[in-house]
């Protein structure tokens, strides 16, 4: 015979499973500083590629002009300008990385108790029929 | 009101029933309208133009995931561009790829706006994309926005300079790019729209999530009405080029849309219908479990209860 409360529940774990649970539960499987590291990592190799896109585009755009400063312009120092500025954009990414992960770690692991409460609730149910 | 009420049930039903095939249906119907706004309104590349390549195209997202879309929409565009000079190409990849690995990777799920606000704006109701971004999801979908709006000012730039474009030398690889990034980047209409759109977005978030009456409803107004006064202030102070009449028009209609919005994802809540399935030792089930309507009333705190008066009887 069909249980309806535990076809409830189930149904809810389930439809939690589907939903973002299975995401949860990958998050949870790693220790917080591990999980907020390696995703501040992709977000450095992230940006990295980006700056090196934009400051392709901007050295094409200007290309005349850095064409005919060739000799004049000190490179070392020009260099050391860009060095700073993508240093900064890493450095604000990745605070705003280290943010937002920090918030999707807490609420994985809040979901996941949640989840876990209602796995106990049934594996409850079925000791209470057999 | 009851015939209204009537209809939504049967719809709430119907859509219930056949989830499996409308969501298919409604990413093929999607993709196919975006590609063939990209064709109509770009289309240099004609092989990209073959209304099977589209189908066959679109047929494709409508079983993959949602983002496959996007990328098939960048692709296209960066295609005709190809087509039309390498520089234009070539500006579209940096703003796509630039686009994917900032924004896009801490939320995937809004790269739909992006797709969606220049089909709106096509449809001459981009207004209604804000709205909808503060209602269903959160203030950080305005950067979404703000990237929506810069694709399609790109976009309508490349295809509305070619004359002068071509008007250059070929051989001017780094003119013709500092002309294509000059001429959109430094359009004032784009700065005033995308100001506006993400103030929008900002402002019916804000309102929405008030405990108060109404408050979707009063989110939508509020947000109509800032939108179309900052967009008209805009006009006015940044002499931009957008046509008055058209704004006033395309948010009240805009707003219209808001409200069925509204109607569909607040009130009958379908889009949290589950179709799940599992196992116990002895059944496999097939779960379709769909949603309840909750209003959720806000809730009120007894503060202060004033004394009774007595009313003073008049002899």
């Amino acid at each position: 015979m069909i249980h309806e409360e535990r076809v409830i529940l189930m149904t809810k774990l389930q439809a939690y499973e589907d939903g973002g649970g299975k995401k949860d539960i990958g998050i949870a499987g790693y220790f917080r500083g591990d999980y907020i590291g390696s995703q501040i990592l992709k977000s450095v190799i992230c940006m990295t590629l980006a700056t090196a896109i934009l400051y392709g585009g901007y050295i094409f755009y200007n290309l005349e002009e850095f064409m005919k400063n060739l000799y004049q312009t000190d490179w070392i120092a020009y260099a050391g300008v860009l060095l700073k500025r993508y240093l900064v954009l890493v450095i604000v990414y990745a605070l705003i990385t280290y943010l937002v992960y920090a918030y999707r770690y807490t609420k994985a692991k809040k979901g996941l108790k949640k989840y876990y409460g209602g796995l106990k609730e049934l594996n409850a149910m079925y000791n209470e029929e057999s | 009101m009851t015939e209204l009420l009537l209809a939504k049930e049967t719809l709430k039903t119907f859509v219930g029933r056949y989830e499996v095939y409308l969501k298919p249906l409604g990413k093929f119907l999607l993709a196919l309208i975006a590609l063939l706004m990209i064709n109509s309104s770009t289309g240099y590349m004609e092989r990209l133009n073959s209304v099977s390549i589209v189908l066959i195209v679109a047929l494709m997202c409508s079983f993959l995931p949602a983002n496959f879309m996007i990328i098939c929409g960048a692709v296209f565009i960066t295609a005709h561009f190809y087509a039309l000079s390498m520089e234009c190409a070539l500006v579209a990849l940096i703003l796509f790829l630039v686009l994917a690995l900032v924004y896009f990777r801490f939320s995937p799920r809004d790269a739909m706006i992006v797709l969606l606000l220049p089909i709106c704006f096509v449809l001459k109701v981009p207004y209604v994309v804000s709205i909808c971004a503060g209602l269903l999801a959160g203030p950080v979908s305005a950067v979404a926005v703000v990237c929506g709006v810069v694709v399609y000012y790109m976009v309508s730039y490349v295809t509305g300079n070619v004359s002068g474009l071509s008007a250059l030398e070929a051989e001017d690889v780094a003119g013709r790019f500092r002309y294509v990034v000059d001429g959109f980047l430094k359009d004032k209409t784009m700065a005033v729209v995308a100001l506006a759109f993400a103030m929008t977005v900002i402002i019916v978030y804000l309102i929405r999530r008030l405990s108060i009456d109404h408050s979707w409803t009063i989110a939508i107004v509020v947000g109509t009405i800032t939108q179309m006064v900052v967009l008209l202030l805009g006009a006015l102070m940044m002499d931009t080029d957008v046509s008055i009449v058209g704004i006033i028009i395309g948010s009240i209609v805009s707003a219209g849309i808001a409200r069925i919005v509204e109607f569909m994802m607040f009130q009958m809540d379908y889009s949290r219908t589950e179709n799940v399935q599992f196992e116990d030792d002895e059944y496999y089930y097939y779960v379709k479990a769909v949603p309840k309507v909750i209003l959720s009333k806000p809730e009120k705190t007894v503060k202060r209860i004033n004394p009774q008066r007595k009313k003073k009887k008049n002899h």
